[in-house]
């Protein structure tokens, strides 16, 4: 009984965690500026964005008027409302014309999944969950 | 050994005053011990330095996600001691403080402030941190914090003065100035700064036809700014309060430089704390600018000149009393020098570390 109330517990949590996480990240994905500067600091020209849903959306309109998004990746190859001319592909075709760009990983239940089928051909440190991109540490 | 901090260390929203505090601990620990680690806790990631340099990073979105790295890392480390900035009890936490025990971790856990059970938590960290903090005896033994509590929940306890790092001061000397004087208040913008005291207290001053041009200087901000900046508009005292905003490095420098007084915390007693010992009463000193302090700071006896004792409720500051006293320790010629020479030796993180080093030898 102890065991399962611990496995209750922590199933609770996980879902706690996971929902705080994409509001707050929304709620920083409003601030245009502060998107701004995290891509300054981030310092690239071209990226790509992985996941079509709400917070690859969100993360899409804020940040497309300051960094060249080469494509938005996605399971099925299309993004979660289609109504905003998003360019979207799947990971094979991610796989064909993939040159070393950054990464960034808009899902926070399936970040490590996708790490993990992205390193077959993305080196380790262009691949970053968007809770780094937005509050971790930048070189 | 590992500083282990959940805190956002390198935020640009971090608090300035934690900051420097924990990177000034880590220096002392570092004069001391072989090796050193840190941990903090930023966008869901853990991560981990080794003097300046991160080491290790890991995607954690979870309290268990934190706690199993941490675990994972002080096995890969072979880590001998810890030091922990008390991130609030539950099971993951506990489950942490297990794993240490297992693998003969010598531990101390140092609690910022206490009593806090007064702050405004989040109700769900309250409730799970009562339940759970009661289960700590079992692996740790040794509590550092603010308090003259020899036990806390049934875990020795030593009082854990905050500090200065004493390597990052000079003796500023302080030249006697007319017109304007210059009241400093530093620090991020917290019910228990109670700052409206001293609003209040220069608009009475002014009300009662008080003459000297004074400037109180609010370095920080926070949730009580409104209210702060609510009460210069009610009181018409714009040309006397001036917001600085978040200031740090050579900004903040400037602003000591200029200071003729000083303003620690005026607002305890809304948390029902007494004695405690903020990071800003020791940079005052060691800057050598005499101070308003408005609870007891264990850091000192009680009767030095440079400190003016205000009562710890919700009276308006006495200005008239605040200005004889300014003139009283500014008559004394190197009271700065006094202020700088009492830091160095009394409150430097090395000195106030002390029994925790010791203990964790």
């Amino acid at each position: 009984m102890k065991e399962l109330q611990d496995e209750l517990i922590d199933a609770y949590a996980y879902e706690r965690s996971i929902a705080a996480s994409s509001f707050e990240y929304m709620g920083k994905l409003l601030d245009i500026e502060y998107v701004k500067t995290r891509l300054k600091l981030l310092g690239t020209s071209e990226i790509f964005v992985y996941g079509g849903g709400y917070l690859g959306i969100q993360f899409y309109n804020a940040a497309y008027r300051f960094v060249d998004i080469l494509a938005v990746i996605d399971k099925k190859g299309k993004v979660q409302i289609d109504t905003f001319n998003i360019p979207a592909i799947d990971i094979n075709r991610l796989k064909e014309i993939y040159k070393g760009q950054s990464i960034i990983v808009a899902s926070v239940r399936f970040y490590r999944e996708i790490r993990n089928e992205l390193l077959e051909f993305v080196p380790d440190t262009q691949i970053m969950s968007l809770g780094e991109f937005l509050g971790g540490i930048l070189k | 050994m590992i500083y282990i901090t959940y805190y956002n260390l390198y935020a640009p929203d971090a608090n300035i005053g934690i900051r420097k505090k924990i990177l000034g601990q880590i220096q002392a620990f570092r004069r001391v011990f072989e090796s050193v680690y840190y941990t903090c806790y930023m966008g869901q990631m853990m991560y981990l330095f080794e003097g300046e340099a991160q080491i290790e990073k890991e995607f954690a979105i979870t309290k268990k996600d934190c706690n199993e790295i941490m675990c994972i890392w002080l096995k890969k480390y072979k880590i001998k001691r810890t030091y922990i900035r008390y991130p609030f009890s539950d099971k993951w936490f506990i489950e942490l403080l297990k794993c240490q025990k297992e693998q003969g971790i010598k531990s101390a856990v140092e609690i910022p402030t206490y009593p806090y059970d007064g702050e405004r938590l989040d109700n769900r960290i309250q409730i799970e941190d009562m339940c759970y903090r009661k289960e700590m005896y079992k692996y740790i033994k040794l509590i550092a914090t603010n308090s003259n509590e020899r036990e806390i929940w049934g875990i020795k306890s030593v009082p854990m003065l905050n500090g200065i790092d004493a390597d990052h001061y000079k003796l500023y000397e302080r030249r006697p100035k007319k017109g304007k004087l210059v009241v400093i208040g530093v620090g991020s913008l917290m019910f228990w700064q109670g700052y409206e005291r001293l609003i209040q207290g220069l608009y009475h001053y002014y009300k009662e036809g008080g003459t000297r041009d004074i400037l109180f200087k609010v370095i920080g901000d926070g949730p009580e700014r409104e209210y702060y900046n609510s009460l210069v508009d009610k009181y018409n005292l714009q040309a006397h309060v001036e917001f600085c905003g978040r200031l740090d490095g050579s900004d903040l420098k400037r602003q000591y430089k200029q200071a003729d007084i000083a303003v620690s915390s005026l607002g305890c007693y809304k948390k029902g704390v007494h004695d405690i010992t903020p990071i800003k009463g020791a940079e005052y000193c060691v800057w050598g600018i005499p101070f308003l302090c408005g609870y007891h700071d264990m850091r000192f006896r009680g009767d030095e000149r440079f400190i003016l004792n205000v009562s710890n409720d919700s009276q308006p500051i006495d200005i008239e009393q605040m200005l004889s006293f300014y003139q009283q320790i500014s008559g004394n010629i190197g009271y700065w020098r006094e202020m700088y020479e009492y830091a160095i030796k009394y409150l430097s993180w090395d000195v106030a570390l002390k029994p925790v080093i010791e203990y964790l030898k």
